[in-house]
């Protein structure tokens, strides 16, 4: 089996945390009822599902660029990456903001998990779109 | 009975060893892998260090370099006492005007070729700058290596960079110790005409250790040693200096 | 590499071997990041506790018997409970020698899910003549204007601002400042004027989901404050001495419930992390044994190319404190960047009072911490160093073949 990409099986992994993240940390279900009978609409319900969405994405550039073999072809993925990463982070802050309640489960502990695994996917694709290395020449007799 | 040779009797030796001998202790038993050499080596000379396996030519080329203390006697080098010089006096004259070459890979496999020839630019009076270094990668012959990993370079390529390495500090003396050890006859060849090249053309003085007898026919001095006796010193125009 | 040195070569050193770098790296980070939150979490609950204490501004709190557990939980986490007790109480206790000032409080707990908002808030009834816990904050923060009936103060984590309205139990109110963190429960706690809040509970049959069953006469805690010449323990006895059915507690015994929480925790987290840095300590000064070992013949040919014994034991020493001062730092990023990112999660899931420390002192730990991590590299890699450096040439190189 030929070589894999550590760094494409790693944003893999971190992709693949994103998407299980609003699982292992649960958001609340997309309407709320009151003591009353009224119904709230919770926004960190479609938060949750756009972060997976791109974590589903992250895991799915991350294979492509573990299986590529030339490292300009790699680069121009992790461009990509770092898009991703980005959107990560902006999501629950801008994009689809998350509960205004301070002590929602939300919160206190799916959106800081989201925000900073959204942080490593950015700095990874920073990091791996960086002037591409080209593989060492064999040894000559 | 000693002869000198006539031509350099004026001339103050570089390496002058009175008397060495060089004991180790192996379980209840003393080694004596040097004993009682004397020796004096010329400017300019081009000597030759051959014997078996275990007979102490690798042990003699250290404590000429200054890599071991003598258990016994006084080595002289460049008209000083090595046991006058304090370790870190000894450690400058390694890195100003001796050049070593070792016995298989002795490159630092995390350096390229460039930088490892810019190492001892480190220790030295001055560093070396990529220029020179390339300078000294081109006269080996190994122009297009510089940012090639020893990994990447064959056995011969990485002698001639160590030799390169070695002349760094533009030293007065080398010392090689088996630098063709596991090379091919061609390969030794090439070697061979580098170091005849520095010898005759930059007059260095080389003391090179090797397996080969034929090899030593092409310096100005062969010594033979046998058991940690050094048993025969010809001048290579078939003089016998010392003979057993 | 454009500068040929001792750290280039020490950082070449690591790269050379990338997994090991990592399992090492690793090693300090943890233990570096572990004890780096431990100790912040432990600074956050002090500085909470000292915030909290002078926001308190009481000496003793008097509680129903039986009560003290949850009105210290109201306190520090801000965890809303209903306890009341009859106001005779306070009658009596401002009677009493060494008595300075007391002031009635009266909780009550919203619906959770109410048609108003979502989560349940902690209403605090207060008496604006005697209170002497909000008062000093409104006197700077108000000009000392008088308070309305429904005017309400919220703490810091309440989602309501200046100017907003809202309705509890069918009343009206409008808030009308907001208290700076503590940390602690009052920053989840609503301050009503007691006239309000008797009025919301009075109108709460006709006007709420709910109905509330206070009497008019009943009161939840005693706020009260001691002559500065008496002693504090003193009137404390005295009140329970004097007084059934009711609980006094200090504002230290209140620090101390707070600490007896915690110290199994960090007892846990601080004895881990020891042992975190003794297993580095010893992981790291047997790798350099074996390092120094394989690469025996590298440094004899080093210092057959003329470097000094010093050199070696600099590269030695100097890759050891990279490595740890690498991990250590990486180790102190990452707790950094959870501590932020989960301290509410850390605060509720602890049911402590929290609150970050100052950015210097923040800054101070890290530092020292990094200290430590150097250190611990440095005294790990002294033995393979120093005896690497000792060794003759040719001995070294012979050894390595």
């Amino acid at each position: 089996m030929k070589r894999l990409s550590t760094s494409g099986i790693v944003v893999a992994v971190l992709g693949l945390l994103i998407v299980i993240t609003p699982i292992v940390l649960p958001v609340c279900e997309s309407l709320l009822e009151l003591a009353n009978g009224k119904q709230v609409p919770m926004s960190c319900h479609w938060t949750a599902r756009a972060e997976m969405i791109f974590g589903a994405l992250i895991v799915v550039v991350g294979l492509m660029i573990a299986f590529l073999k030339k490292p300009g072809e790699r680069q121009r993925l992790y461009h990509q990456v770092a898009f991703l990463g980005l959107v990560t982070i902006l999501t629950p802050l801008f994009i689809i903001p998350t509960c205004m309640h301070p002590d929602m489960a939300c919160n206190v502990a799916t959106k800081p998990a989201l925000i900073i695994l959204g942080g490593i996917v950015l700095l990874v694709g920073l990091a791996g779109s960086r002037t591409p290395t080209e593989p060492s020449s064999e040894a000559t007799a | 009975m000693s002869l000198n040779n006539s031509k350099n009797a004026a001339a103050k030796p570089v390496i002058r060893l009175d008397n060495i001998s060089k004991h180790y202790q192996q379980g209840n038993e003393t080694v004596r892998a040097v004993d009682d050499v004397t020796l004096q080596i010329l400017p300019g000379d081009f000597a030759s260090i051959t014997g078996r396996s275990g007979s102490g030519k690798t042990t003699l080329l250290s404590l000429i370099g200054g890599l071991t203390t003598p258990s016994r006697g006084e080595v002289e080098i460049f008209g000083e006492a090595m046991s006058s010089l304090d370790d870190d006096a000894l450690s400058s004259l390694r890195a100003n005007r001796i050049g070593f070459v070792f016995q298989f890979s002795s490159l630092i496999p995390t350096l390229t070729a460039l930088d490892n020839v810019r190492l001892p630019g480190m220790f030295g009076e001055k560093s070396v700058s990529p220029k020179d270094a390339a300078d000294l990668l081109a006269w080996v012959g190994l122009s297009d290596k510089l940012q090639n990993f020893p990994t990447e370079l064959s056995g011969g390529q990485q002698t001639r960079v160590a030799l390169a390495r070695a002349l760094t500090n533009h030293p007065s003396l080398l010392l090689a110790d088996e630098p063709t050890g596991n090379l091919d006859v061609e390969t030794e060849s090439e070697i061979l005409t580098l170091l005849r090249n520095l010898n005759r053309e930059r007059g260095m003085t080389i003391v090179l250790v090797t397996h080969n007898p034929e090899l030593a026919q092409h310096g100005t001095r062969h010594l033979v040693m046998q058991s940690g006796k050094l048993i025969e010193n010809i001048i290579v125009n078939k003089e016998v200096l010392i003979r057993e | 590499m454009k500068e040929i040195n001792l750290f280039a070569l020490a950082l070449q050193n690591l790269r050379r071997k990338p997994y090991r770098t990592i399992v090492i790296g690793l090693c300090v980070a943890v233990a570096t990041g572990s004890l780096f939150a431990a100790t912040i979490v432990l600074r956050g609950v002090q500085h909470s506790l000292t915030v909290g204490r002078a926001r308190l501004g009481a000496d003793l709190v008097i509680v129903p018997d039986g009560y003290e557990t949850l009105a210290q939980e109201a306190f520090i986490t801000g965890q809303p409970s209903t306890f009341y007790m009859s106001d005779v109480a306070e009658k009596k206790i401002s009677t009493l020698s060494g008595v300075n000032q007391t002031s009635p409080q009266v909780f009550v707990e919203t619906l959770s899910n109410a048609s108003c908002c979502i989560g349940e808030f902690f209403l605090v009834g207060f008496d604006p003549e005697t209170d002497f816990t909000i008062s000093p904050w409104l006197t700077t923060h108000l000009d000392g204007k008088a308070l309305g009936p429904f005017d309400i103060i919220v703490g810091d984590r309440i989602l309501l601002r200046e100017g907003e309205t809202v309705i509890f139990y069918g009343t009206e109110f409008s808030v009308v400042g907001v208290l700076e963190k503590t940390g602690m429960g009052i920053d989840r706690t609503i301050y009503v004027p007691m006239e309000g809040l008797r009025s919301m509970i009075a109108n709460s049959e006709t006007l709420a989901e709910q109905t509330l069953e206070i009497s008019p006469k009943d009161l939840s805690s005693i706020m009260v404050s001691v002559k500065p010449d008496a002693e504090i323990l003193d009137v404390a006895e005295l009140i329970e001495a004097n007084l059934d059915g009711v609980n006094v507690f200090t504002a230290t015994q209140l620090n101390q419930a707070v600490g007896n929480q915690l110290q199994g925790v960090l007892g846990i987290t601080f004895g881990v992390t020891a042992s975190l840095w003794l297993m580095s300590l010893f992981t790291i000064g047997l790798v350099f044994s074996l390092i120094v070992n394989e690469r025996q013949r590298e440094l004899g040919i080093l210092r057959a190319m003329g470097a000094r014994r010093k050199v070696i034991f600099q590269l030695v020493m100097g890759e050891a404190g990279l490595l740890t001062g690498l991990g250590g730092l990486g180790g102190l990023v990452a707790a950094g960047v959870l501590l932020t990112g989960f301290s509410r999660l850390i605060q509720l899931r602890l049911r402590i009072p929290y609150l970050l420390p100052n950015v210097f002192e923040i800054m101070g730990i890290s530092l020292l911490l990094l200290l430590l991590a150097l250190f611990t590299g440095a005294l790990a890699s002294l033995h393979p160093a120093l005896s690497s450096s000792k060794m003759e040439p040719y001995a070294a190189i012979r050894k390595g073949e």
